[in-house]
């Protein structure tokens, strides 16, 4: 599904990622975990083509595609999706009419007809249900005035409705108190299938008790320290990240 | 030009007709604007606008009507036609009450409407724009609203423009509780270099409801300068949204006077500018008596070369207490040759005021941008979204439906294209 080959990426000319070897199959659901400045968001923003994200070598096959040939929303269209660690404040924009225009967006570019706004608001209604989303949450602006755990749970609506095939999910946990940790970890789960591949990218193993990936890798210095199954994960909590990556401090 | 020079023009240019306090009204103005001449960029009110262009065209008078008039902007209106200028035709079925005629019409018939208003706020040796309008203005528009009258259709008033310089002249006079909507839509046709000059006097007494709104799309080539004065009385209210769209070289005044208590005036604007378009926005609110309130929110998007000017000042006499003012001015620069000149002002002479004001300029948030397109969004109706964000919280001031319908509307268009 997703085929990540000797990968190295520059932001604002230094090298972050520095040759990165990753392959996600069909429904699988894969985990980052590293220290601060390791080179987490970065592949992120990579991986969703974010402009100032360079890749200098090395090559991601998506499906098999070439994903250096696509714009940001074609991308998505193709069904990358990532979920924000900083979801944008968008002031006078309308959550539903942003959750609108992307969908049809989206829809347009797969070749479905758009939705109208009956047909929008019936599916809306059954992910709002869901995810806990109140109907003042979806008149303001996006993410205006949403706490840590609105946002997080705007940005899974978004993927529940945008129907990707790989997700990437840039620290889903942070901000979150517990609760808010599970009503979201709960929308994850809910929307993992064989057809739906996951990138979760945390800091702290305490999201993979909820989420529970297939595999665990380690990212130190813009490379994979390690790799391993979700035991890796709690290996991890045992020991920090200093038993991985020499010259960084466990944080 | 020379003072004789100008003097020699206005001998061959002034109106004659009229009663003979107007022929003097016209001798005055035109004896200030021969003195003063145009004000050039050493003058600080006009720093960032250089008249140069027009002086060309000041006299180009006598111009023809313009061919054919476009549909309405409202439905439902009472409408007037100008053509260069020049009424055309009339407006029907008004209400009792209610006067809305040419204002050349009114000087004929009905002098004594005009008589110690027209002139009234609109003067002074620091106005030789509108003392150049008094001078030569041969039309424009006069609604007279009795005290009590609510004028429950809108009054939609185009100054369709093709060639030439015309001086509107019009002045809105509302009794005591009396209410009206009207819309002054400015239209070019044809890429023409034509110079408009057009004053707008409102007088509000006691508890008078007005909502003016001003449509400007004059030809890319022309030139466009308008001044507002008013006066509000006790408990008067006025609402003045200011789009403006055309024009090469747009200079809008508004000089306002909150004379009463518990006076009003909402002042927003909106301005889209490309290519090498220059808009100055030249606000002066005076509150003159306490318990008074005041609001400016002007956005603006430049793109190319364009250029803005907000100039702002808000003053507070010594007794005016209590009060309240606030402006607000932010502006989206689309491009690094794009140009903003922003002069939030406040002189506060009383103590127990609540001011504010406030200016920012910058790029289109390229972060939001990304978020946008990464949920499938293409970049340029990522684009209009933002711009179209960035606007709508000034448009949703904007108290008639209809007319934010319509501003919205040409928003969209200028976005689109």
């Amino acid at each position: 599904m997703l085929e990540i080959k000797g990968l190295h990426a520059d932001v604002d000319g230094k090298e972050i990622l520095k040759g990165i070897d990753l392959s996600i199959g069909e429904g699988e659901v894969h985990a980052i975990m590293g220290p601060n400045g390791s080179g987490k968001s970065t592949l992120s923003y990579v991986l969703s083509g974010r402009d100032g994200y360079d890749v200098t070598a090395g090559t991601i096959t998506y499906r098999g595609r070439d994903l250096s040939e696509l714009s940001i929303e074609e991308r998505a269209a193709e069904g990358i999706f990532l979920g924000f660690q900083y979801p944008v404040e968008l002031p006078g924009v309308s959550s539903t009419t942003f959750l609108k225009t992307a969908l049809n967006a989206v829809r347009r570019q797969r070749g479905q007809d758009e939705l109208d706004a009956v047909q929008f608001m019936k599916r809306l209604r059954v992910h709002t249900k869901a995810l806990n989303i109140s109907d003042d949450m979806l008149r303001r602006g996006v993410n205006v005035g949403f706490s840590g755990g609105e946002k997080k749970r705007n940005e899974i609506l978004q993927m529940a409705l945008l129907e990707p095939h790989f997700a990437v999910l840039d620290e889903t946990d942070s901000g979150l108190d517990i609760d808010a940790l599970k009503v979201v970890a709960e929308g994850v789960n809910a929307l993992r299938g064989p057809k739906r591949s996951m990138l979760v990218i945390t800091h702290y193993q305490r999201l993979l008790d909820y989420i529970v990936p297939d595999y665990v890798h380690v990212l130190a210095h813009g490379r994979i320290a390690r790799s391993g199954g979700k035991e890796l994960a709690l290996e991890l909590e045992e020991k920090g990240y200093g038993a991985f990556v020499s010259g960084t401090e466990a944080a | 030009m020379a003072m004789e020079a100008y003097q020699a023009q206005f001998a061959a240019h002034l109106p004659k007709a009229g009663p003979a306090w107007l022929a003097d009204l016209r001798q005055a103005a035109a004896a200030r604007f021969s003195a003063a001449g145009l004000p050039d960029r050493k003058v600080e009110e006009w720093r960032y606008t250089n008249l140069k262009p027009v002086q060309e065209q000041l006299f180009a008078l006598d111009t023809a009507p313009v061919g054919d008039t476009p549909p309405a902007l409202l439905q439902d209106s009472h409408r007037l036609v100008f053509s260069n200028g020049v009424l055309q035709g009339s407006a029907d079925d008004l209400p009792d009450g209610v006067r809305l005629a040419g204002m050349a019409e009114t000087m004929a018939e009905n002098p004594g409407l005009l008589a110690g208003h027209m002139g009234k706020l609109a003067q002074g040796q620091e106005l030789p724009l509108p003392a150049l309008n008094q001078a030569l203005s041969r039309d424009g528009y006069v609604l007279a609203i009795d005290p009590g009258i609510s004028v429950s259709r809108p009054i939609e008033i185009l100054f369709l423009s093709d060639g030439g310089a015309s001086y509107p002249r019009n002045l809105i006079l509302a009794g005591a509780g009396a209410q009206a909507t009207v819309v002054e839509h400015y239209l070019g046709l044809g890429g023409g270099g034509y110079f408009i000059n057009a004053v707008t006097e409102v007088e509000a007494a006691a508890g008078a409801k007005l909502q003016r709104y001003k449509i400007q799309q004059d030809a890319s080539g022309s030139s466009h300068i308008a001044t507002l004065a008013g006066q509000l009385q006790d408990g008067a209210r006025l609402e003045n949204f200011d789009l403006n769209l055309g024009g090469q070289l747009v200079r809008s005044e508004i000089h306002m006077a909150l004379q009463g208590v518990g006076a009003e005036a909402a002042l927003n604007g909106v301005y889209l500018l490309r290519g090498k378009q220059h808009c100055d926005n030249a606000i002066q609110m005076d509150h003159a008596v306490g318990a008074t309130n005041s609001q400016q929110d002007y956005r603006g998007i430049l793109d190319d070369h364009a250029h803005a000017v907000f100039q702002g000042k808000i003053t507070v006499r010594p007794d005016a207490q209590g009060i309240e003012g606030h402006q607000l001015n932010k502006t989206l620069l689309l491009s690094d040759e794009a140009e903003i000149d922003s002069k939030p002002e406040l002189q506060i002479l009383a103590d127990d005021v609540k001011c504010s004001h406030g200016a920012t300029a910058g790029e289109l948030d390229e972060t939001g941008l990304f978020y946008l397109r990464s949920r499938g969004i293409p970049e340029d109706e990522a684009r209009q979204l933002l711009m179209t964000a960035f606007i709508s919280e000034t448009l949703a001031k904007i108290d008639s439906d209809a007319v934010r319908g319509i501003m919205e509307r040409l928003v969209g268009e200028w976005m689109a294209a």
